[in-house]
């Protein structure tokens, strides 16, 4: 099974480098690509801009989706991520400070998988990767895609 | 008062003239009935407890005078009906009765003797709380049959003030009973039926600037016209028309000007309206840029925070064996501040949360309730044994998130501060006993390290604390959440507390978990 690499959506360089230590302390193996704003992100997942190049037959394994960012935010990229037919079952997680319960909603709403809320302490934090990694990487199943 | 004074005085008058033989202070209007003497030495047994009205102390005096006053009318008219002659209107001045003008010898009119049992009664009634409704209704009575009375006087129509062929109601004696009347009904401004009048708002004002009308212009067009028509000036017909044309002028004028008067309130009314209006627009603007930078700034806050907590962590767990026991420590320092400083974001978050979000009402089982948050508290601390007395029954209406909040506030803090007791205790109940009244109390009480009073206004204010951190750990966001959440309901929230003996918090949840 090939193993894609996972989509980490943060502008905050200090929650990327501990997002990348939660996931390498619980040995997940897939690859990280961050993109720093909403608009990287699309870049990458459609092969646009600086991801020309890529093959967009293969998408991420997991997206993991920060909702306040600069440009485009989080639930504006997740619309997009929904409304075209490549990236549409691709699991999101929504993984945000923000506990507005209007985020929450609306992230369902448009179609997010999971929403979670960064805890403070850094080994919540762990915690909380490493169930998001069992789950979402390894228990989780998706669509084979149609090659 | 006045009212009963001018009634002794009239009465008093009239007596005065039966003594000098005077005609005209003895009957009010000359060639009239005079009032008998003893109809007099009545009005003056009824003045009393007008005048005395105020002074609680001569109360029973008061009834006293009234139920003699009374008794006197009630006998006579019994005794008229029944055909006996009671003869006790005689007993004053029985000479001078006999010779009078009007035809008959003077004695007191069936209708006066009717009018002074019931207005005896109703003043005897009148300082009494059960009875005093009824009394009025009695006064408003025999007021309004003296009114009749007199204005057949007005009107010369004998009917109106006597009765078949005994001797008529004196004038002197309609407007004293009249006074009486009034004297009664004003008597209680403040209640039922007088406060119509004398209330602040625009219908007492209304009332108050139209009664007089009301009394006197049919009074004086009436007048008008059988004075009119007696001096020849027209028939009798004539008069009529003429009478009804003026009282639709003059009604017409009344309502127009009315009408003016009750605009010009609400013109006022609707100006102050929408000053309170705008005011209030204002108020939730403020309130609500208010939440919205409470709201952005603790969010805000947040990131900073997990990267001082995470690379403090990342140091401690990657440098380890560079670190000294201080160095190390100091790092544990860094990530337990950290750690506080989020759960008072949190806190902060959550008590500017609880004015955002909109208040559901549903009946909560608040002993359920209780009993499941005390659950968690035990099993998060497994090794401590606290005696818990939940009171089954326990209900409130209100929103069932909020309320879960503020009960796991305070059952948290009961938990927290009898840490230290070796049989510590918690107990939740209502002292009222008992649901479905209309504000009902509930109190959580523990045996713990409770407080000193002389601090108990500080106790709600948020991040106020009565402990230090080393003793018992906190932000003091608790208590003020709980407070908010409490009033938010409409409810109130207080507590009594003893160094080392215990705390007891009370709340109430207002009527029906109003909002405000």
């Amino acid at each position: 099974m090939r193993k894609e690499p996972i989509l980490l959506v943060e502008d905050n360089p200090d929650d990327v480098e501990l997002t990348r230590r939660a996931f390498h302390k619980n040995k997940i193996g897939n690859e990280i690509v961050v993109a720093r704003d909403g608009v990287e992100a699309l870049d990458y997942l459609f092969g646009r801009g600086q991801w020309i190049d890529r093959d967009t037959r293969f998408q991420p394994q997991l997206i993991l989706l920060d909702l306040r960012m600069p440009r485009l935010n989080g639930l504006e990229v997740l619309e997009r991520i929904r409304e075209d037919e490549r990236t549409r079952r691709v699991p999101v997680v929504v993984l945000t400070s923000s506990d507005e319960e209007q985020d929450l909603v609306r992230s369902y709403d448009i179609g997010a998988n999971s929403f979670i809320r960064k805890p403070v302490e850094l080994d919540k934090f762990i915690d909380a990767v490493r169930n998001l990694g069992l789950y979402w990487l390894v228990l989780n199943e998706v669509p084979r895609e149609s090659e | 008062m006045v009212c009963g004074a001018l009634t002794a005085t009239i009465a008093g008058i009239t007596l005065v003239g039966w003594s000098v033989d005077a005609e005209v202070p003895r009957s009010g209007l000359p060639g009239s009935v005079a009032m008998n003497p003893v109809t007099a030495v009545s009005f003056l047994l009824i003045a009393l407890p007008l005048v005395t009205l105020r002074r609680s102390g001569l109360r029973r005096v008061a009834v006293a005078a009234a139920s003699v006053g009374g008794a006197l009318g009630a006998v006579k008219l019994i005794g008229l009906l029944g055909g006996l002659d009671v003869g006790f209107d005689r007993w004053l001045f029985p000479g001078s009765l006999e010779n009078v003008a009007g035809g008959h010898p003077n004695r007191m009119a069936p209708n006066t003797a009717a009018c002074f049992a019931g207005i005896g009664l109703s003043l005897a009634l009148l300082r009494s709380d059960r009875d005093h409704h009824f009394a009025q209704v009695l006064a408003l009575l025999v007021g309004l049959s003296a009114f009749v009375a007199l204005a057949g006087y007005v009107y010369d129509l004998r009917e109106l003030y006597g009765v078949g062929r005994f001797i008529p109601m004196a004038p002197n004696t309609a407007i004293a009973f009249l006074l009486v009347s009034a004297g009664a009904m004003l008597a209680r401004p403040d209640r039922e039926p007088l406060n119509v009048i004398t209330s602040d708002g625009a219908g007492g004002t209304l009332a108050r600037r139209l009664l007089p009308a009301a009394v006197f212009v049919p009074l004086a067009l009436g007048w008008l016209r059988s004075f009119g028509e007696r001096v020849g000036l027209y028939a009798t017909e004539t008069g009529i028309g003429l009478m009804v044309v003026a009282s639709v002028v003059t009604l017409t004028i009344l309502v127009v000007w009315t009408a003016r008067l009750v605009d010009r309130g609400e013109d006022e009314r609707a100006r102050l309206q929408r000053e309170i209006e705008e005011k209030a627009r204002q108020l939730n603007i403020m309130n609500e840029e208010l939440e919205s930078f409470t709201y952005a700034v603790s969010h805000d806050l947040r990131a900073p925070l997990r990267s001082i907590a995470g690379f403090s962590q990342v140091i401690e767990e990657d440098f380890a064996d560079r670190l000294d026991d201080s160095g190390r420590g100091y790092l544990t320092r860094i990530s337990d501040a950290a750690a506080r400083m989020g759960v008072l974001i949190d806190g902060l978050l959550d008590l500017s949360r609880i004015n955002r979000v909109s208040l559901k009402r549903e009946r909560v089982d608040l002993s359920g309730l209780s009993a499941r948050i005390l659950d968690d508290l035990q099993q998060a601390n497994p090794e401590r044994s606290v005696e818990v007395e939940i009171e089954p029954g326990l209900s409130a209406v209100g929103d069932p998130r909020l309320l879960e909040v503020a009960l796991r506030n305070l059952l948290g803090n009961a938990w927290k501060y009898s840490r230290n007791e070796t049989s510590a205790r918690i107990e939740i109940g209502s002292p009222n006993g008992g649901s479905n009244l209309a504000e009902e109390t509930f109190y959580v009480r523990d045996s713990g390290a409770g407080f000193d009073m002389a601090y108990a206004d500080k106790l709600f204010g948020a991040f106020q604390r009565l402990h230090g951190v080393d003793e018992f750990e906190g932000t003091g966001i608790g208590l003020a959440t709980v407070q908010r959440i409490v009033h938010r309901h409409g409810g109130r929230v207080w507590a009594n507390g003893r160094v080392g003996e215990g705390a007891t918090f009370y709340f109430t949840l207002g009527n029906n978990g109003g909002d405000s």
